[in-house]
C-alpha cells in the first residue's frame, strides 16, 4: 500500500501535463495571412497591409461575405506595422501559410533592401515566398482588387504564372541569392493593374520583370516577352512564344519553343569579356498566315532559319537594353564566367558591373521546328 | 548490459547526425563558402580517423571502459585526473546539447513555454531511458536511426525538383585550399565526438566487428552529412547559407511539392528530438557509469541523478544563444578537438600498444 503512493502522485503530476503547454495555439485564435503588401508613404513610413483568410464563412454564408479580409498598419519597420495591424485583429497573425508579398513600385523605388530581413528571421515565415513588384501602383491598390476566379485573390497570381511557364515561385530565395553574387542585378516578377476601357473593369495582368540596381533599388522593368527571353538563358522557363515574319510582308507566324536550354560560353580577351549564348529548343508551329505547304522540307527550313534569325535578334536586344539601361548582371553571366575562368573572374568581380556593361554579347539559336500542327498550308488560302 | 555491433552503429550513427546537421552547416559554408561540399568531406575523413584511433584504443583493453584502462596506462594519478577532466567535459557538453536542442525547440514549436520547461521534461524522459541501462537507450536508437534515414530520404526526394546543378560549381573556391580546412573544423569537432566509444566498447559482447561497424557509424553519419550539405548547396547557394542560423530549417520551410506537400519542418523537430535523445542517453550514461567506476561507487545509478542535476544546471547556464552556438563551439573546436579527441588518445594509444609489446615478449619467460 505504501509503495503505491509516490505512483500515484506521479500518475497524477503527469495528468496536469496532459492540459497542454504554455503553447496551446486553438485555430479559432489564429487568422492565416496568405498575402501581405509594402507601400511606402509619403512621410516615409511603411504601410503594411495584409490579406487575411475569413474562418469558415465560405460555403455557409450564403456567398455574401468575402472569404478575405483585408487590413493595414503603419510603422517605420515591419514588425511596428504588424503590432499595429494585430491591434485591429482579434485573432493571432500567423504567417506561415503566406505565399505572396508584394511592393508597391514607389517602395521598390526607395529600395527594398531593410524590407527583407522581417521576412527571414520570423521563424513562422518561409523562405518558399514570392515576392512581385506592382508596376506603375500600390500594394493596397493591387490588394483590394477582387478576382473572380479564385475565392482568395493572392492565389491567382501564383496560378498564372505556373500556366505561362514559370517553373517555381521562388522569387524571394532568388533575391537573396543574386545579391550575394557580385555585379548581379536581383529581379522580381512584376504585376500591373489594368483598367480594360472595353469591359470597363480593373483587373490584374501579370507584366514581366521588375530589375533592381545594386542598391536594390528599382531601376526598370522587362516586358513579357523580354522577361521570357532572360529567363530562357537562367533556365527558369519551360516554353516560349516567337512569331516571326516572312520577308517581303508575305505574312507572319507563330511558334511555340519548348524544351528550352541555353549554354554559355564565356572568354576574356584582352580585358574583354565575349560572352557566346547558345539557345536550343524544340519548337510546335501554332499559327502560319501565309499560305505555304509547311509539309515540304525545304519552306520548313526556311521558317526555322527565320525563326532563329528572330529569336537571335531578339534576344541580342534584351542583352543589350539591359547592358545599357541597367548595367547589372540579370542573365547570371558572372556566375558562368566564374565556372569557367576563376582567376578572370577573380579580377573582373569587384567591378563586373562595367565589364558586363562593355562586355560583347553574341546570341546563337539552334531551334528546331518538329512538328507543325494539323495542316501544310491555311486550307483556306488555295 | 551487453550492446551488440549493430547497436552500436545505429547509436554513433543518431548522435553523429542530428545536431551536426543542424548546428555545423552554417559555419561551414561561412568559413569554405563554395568549398563546402569538400570540407565537409575532410570532416568526414577526420572523424573516421578520430574513431579509429579512439577504437583501436579501446580494442587494447577489450574489456575495459576508458575509466579502466587508462590509469593502467599512464598510472593511477595521472590517468584519474585526465579521466576526471574528458567527465567534466561530456557532462559540459551534454548539458549544452540539451541547451541547443531546447533553444531551437523553443524557436520552432514552444515560443511561450519556458525554457526550463523544454529543457527538464526532455531531460526526465532521458533519464528515464538511461536509468534501465544503456541497452534500453541502444534499442530505442536501433528504431530512431531508420526514423531519420527515412526522414532524410523524403526531404531528398522532395527537393529533387528545387536543386540548381549549376550552384554547385565551382567545387574548390577562388582562395584556395585555407578555407576548405578551417571549414572542416567545425562539422569535424562534432562528429568526432564519436571518440565516446571509448566507453562503449566495454559492453559489446562480439567484439570481432566492432572496429568496422563503429567506422561504418560515423561513415554513414559524414554521407548524410555530404547529401545535406549539397543539398543545401543547390538549393540555396553557398553565401546565403553562412547567414543562416539553421539552413537545414529553412530548406525544410522552403520545400513545397505540389502545393500540398509543404511546411516538413515538423520531420526535422521530430528527427532532431531523437537523435539529441540518444546523444544526450549516452552521454548521460557515460558519466553517471564513469563517475561511479572512478570513485569505486557500486551504485551508478545514484550517480545518474547527482550527474543530471549538472547537466540541467550547464543547460540553464548560458545567457544567450550566441553562447551555446558560437561560444561554446569555438571553445570544443579549438581545445577539446584538437587535444582531447585527438593528441590525447592517440597518445594513450601508442603508449598503450607499446607497453602492450613490451610486456609480451616477457611473458614466456615467466
Amino acid at each position: 500500500m505504501r509503495s503505491n503512493l509516490p505512483r500515484l502522485l506521479t500518475a497524477i503530476l503527469l495528468l496536469s501535463l496532459l492540459t497542454g503547454c504554455w503553447d496551446r495555439r486553438e485555430l479559432n485564435d489564429r487568422l492565416f495571412e496568405l498575402a501581405s503588401g509594402v507601400d511606402r508613404l509619403e512621410d516615409g513610413k511603411l504601410l503594411l497591409i495584409g490579406q487575411f483568410m475569413v474562418p469558415s464563412t465560405s460555403e455557409e454564408g450564403g456567398g455574401a461575405k468575402k472569404p478575405y479580409l483585408i487590413e493595414t498598419g503603419v510603422g517605420k519597420m515591419v514588425s511596428e506595422c504588424l503590432l499595429d495591424m494585430q491591434l485591429k485583429l482579434s485573432r493571432r497573425i500567423t504567417r506561415g501559410h503566406r505565399n505572396n508579398i508584394y511592393f508597391g513600385e514607389d517602395m521598390a523605388k526607395a529600395g527594398i533592401a531593410d524590407l527583407m530581413d522581417s521576412v527571414t528571421r520570423d521563424p513562422d515565415s518561409r523562405l518558399k515566398s514570392d515576392i512581385w513588384v506592382v508596376k506603375g501602383g500600390t500594394a493596397l491598390e493591387f490588394m483590394q482588387l477582387s478576382y473572380p476566379l479564385e475565392s482568395i485573390p493572392a492565389i491567382g497570381l501564383s496560378k498564372i504564372r505556373h500556366i505561362i511557364g514559370k517553373t517555381t515561385g521562388n522569387s524571394l530565395l532568388e533575391i537573396l541569392v543574386e545579391e550575394n553574387v557580385e555585379g548581379s542585378g536581383p529581379t522580381l516578377p512584376a504585376v500591373e493593374i489594368l483598367y480594360d476601357t472595353k469591359l470597363r473593369k480593373k483587373t490584374l495582368q501579370v507584366y514581366g520583370r521588375a530589375i533592381f540596381n545594386r542598391d536594390q533599388q528599382l531601376a526598370g522593368y522587362l516586358n513579357r516577352m523580354e522577361s521570357v527571353y532572360r529567363l530562357w538563358i537562367t533556365g527558369e522557363t519551360d516554353r516560349i512564344p516567337i512569331t516571326a515574319d516572312l520577308p517581303n510582308g508575305r505574312g507572319s507566324f507563330n511558334t511555340e519553343v519548348t524544351l528550352l536550354h541555353a549554354k554559355t560560353r564565356t572568354a576574356v580577351n584582352a580585358g574583354r569579356v565575349a560572352i557566346d549564348v547558345y539557345l536550343t529548343g524544340s519548337g510546335v508551329i501554332l499559327e502560319s498566315q501565309p499560305a505555304i505547304d509547311l509539309r515540304k522540307p525545304d519552306h520548313l527550313r526556311e521558317f526555322e532559319d527565320i525563326m532563329n534569325r528572330r529569336i537571335e535578334k531578339d534576344q541580342t536586344e534584351v542583352i543589350r537594353k539591359v547592358q545599357r539601361q541597367f548595367k547589372v548582371d540579370v542573365f547570371h553571366f558572372g556566375k558562368a564566367l566564374d565556372r569557367q575562368h576563376p582567376q578572370d573572374w577573380a579580377r573582373l568581380k569587384a567591378h563586373w558591373e562595367q565589364s558586363f556593361s562593355d562586355a560583347e554579347v553574341t546570341v546563337h539559336s539552334r531551334v528546331k521546328i518538329k512538328r507543325i500542327g494539323l495542316q501544310g498550308p491555311p486550307p483556306n488560302k488555295p | 548490459m551487453k550492446l551488440t555491433n549493430y547497436q552500436l552503429f545505429w547509436l554513433l550513427f543518431s548522435m553523429e547526425a542530428g545536431m551536426t546537421i543542424m548546428l555545423t552547416l552554417g559555419p561551414t559554408f561561412q568559413a569554405a563558402r563554395q568549398g563546402a561540399p569538400l570540407a565537409m568531406l575532410l570532416a568526414g575523413a577526420v572523424s573516421l580517423l578520430a574513431t579509429y584511433i579512439a577504437a583501436k584504443l579501446s580494442l587494447l583493453y577489450p574489456e575495459d571502459t576508458f575509466v579502466e584502462y587508462v590509469p593502467k596506462i599512464i598510472g593511477q594519478w595521472l590517468g584519474k585526473t585526465l579521466v576526471f577532466v574528458y567527465l567534466l567535459l561530456w557532462i559540459a557538453v551534454g548539458g549544452i546539447v540539451l541547451r541547443e536542442y531546447a533553444d531551437f525547440v523553443h524557436m520552432a514549436l514552444f515560443d511561450k513555454t519556458p525554457l526550463w520547461a523544454i529543457i527538464l521534461f526532455m531531460l526526465i524522459v532521458i533519464l528515464y531511458a538511461v536509468h534501465g541501462g544503456i541497452h534500453i537507450v541502444a534499442r530505442c536508437s536501433e528504431i530512431i536511426g531508420p526514423i531519420v534515414v527515412f526522414n532524410i530520404i523524403l526531404f531528398r526526394i522532395f527537393s529533387l525538383k528545387d536543386l540548381h546543378l549549376d550552384r554547385l560549381l565551382p567545387l574548390l573556391p577562388s582562395d584556395g585550399w585555407m578555407p576548405v580546412l578551417s571549414g572542416s573544423a567545425p562539422a569535424a569537432s562534432y562528429m568526432s565526438e564519436s571518440v565516446m566509444i571509448v566507453m562503449l566498447i566495454a559492453f559489446i559482447g562480439n567484439k570481432k566487428k566492432t572496429l568496422s561497424s563503429g567506422l561504418w557509424g560515423v561513415g554513414f553519419a559524414a554521407i548524410v552529412l555530404l547529401n545535406v550539405i549539397i543539398d543545401t548547396m543547390m538549393m540555396l547557394g553557398s553565401t546565403v547559407p553562412a547567414m543562416l542560423q539553421y539552413p537545414v530549417y529553412s530548406i525544410s520551410q522552403y520545400i513545397s511539392v505540389m502545393e500540398f506537400v509543404q511546411n516538413l519542418d515538423i520531420f526535422l523537430v521530430v528527427g532532431m528530438s531523437f537523435t539529441v535523445f540518444v546523444k544526450i542517453g549516452l552521454y548521460l550514461f557515460m558519466t553517471s557509469y564513469g563517475t561511479a567506476q572512478l570513485f569505486g561507487i557500486r551504485n551508478w545509478r545514484r550517480v545518474l541523478w547527482a550527474v543530471s542535476m549538472l547537466v540541467l544546471a550547464v543547460a540553464l547556464f548560458p545567457r544567450n544563444a550566441d553562447e551555446t552556438q558560437v561560444v561554446f563551439p569555438l571553445f570544443w573546436k579549438n581545445i577539446v578537438f584538437p587535444i582531447f579527441l585527438f593528441a590525447v588518445p592517440f597518445l594513450l594509444w601508442m603508449i598503450g600498444s607499446a607497453r602492450k609489446r613490451m610486456k609480451r615478449p616477457v611473458r614466456p619467460h615467466a
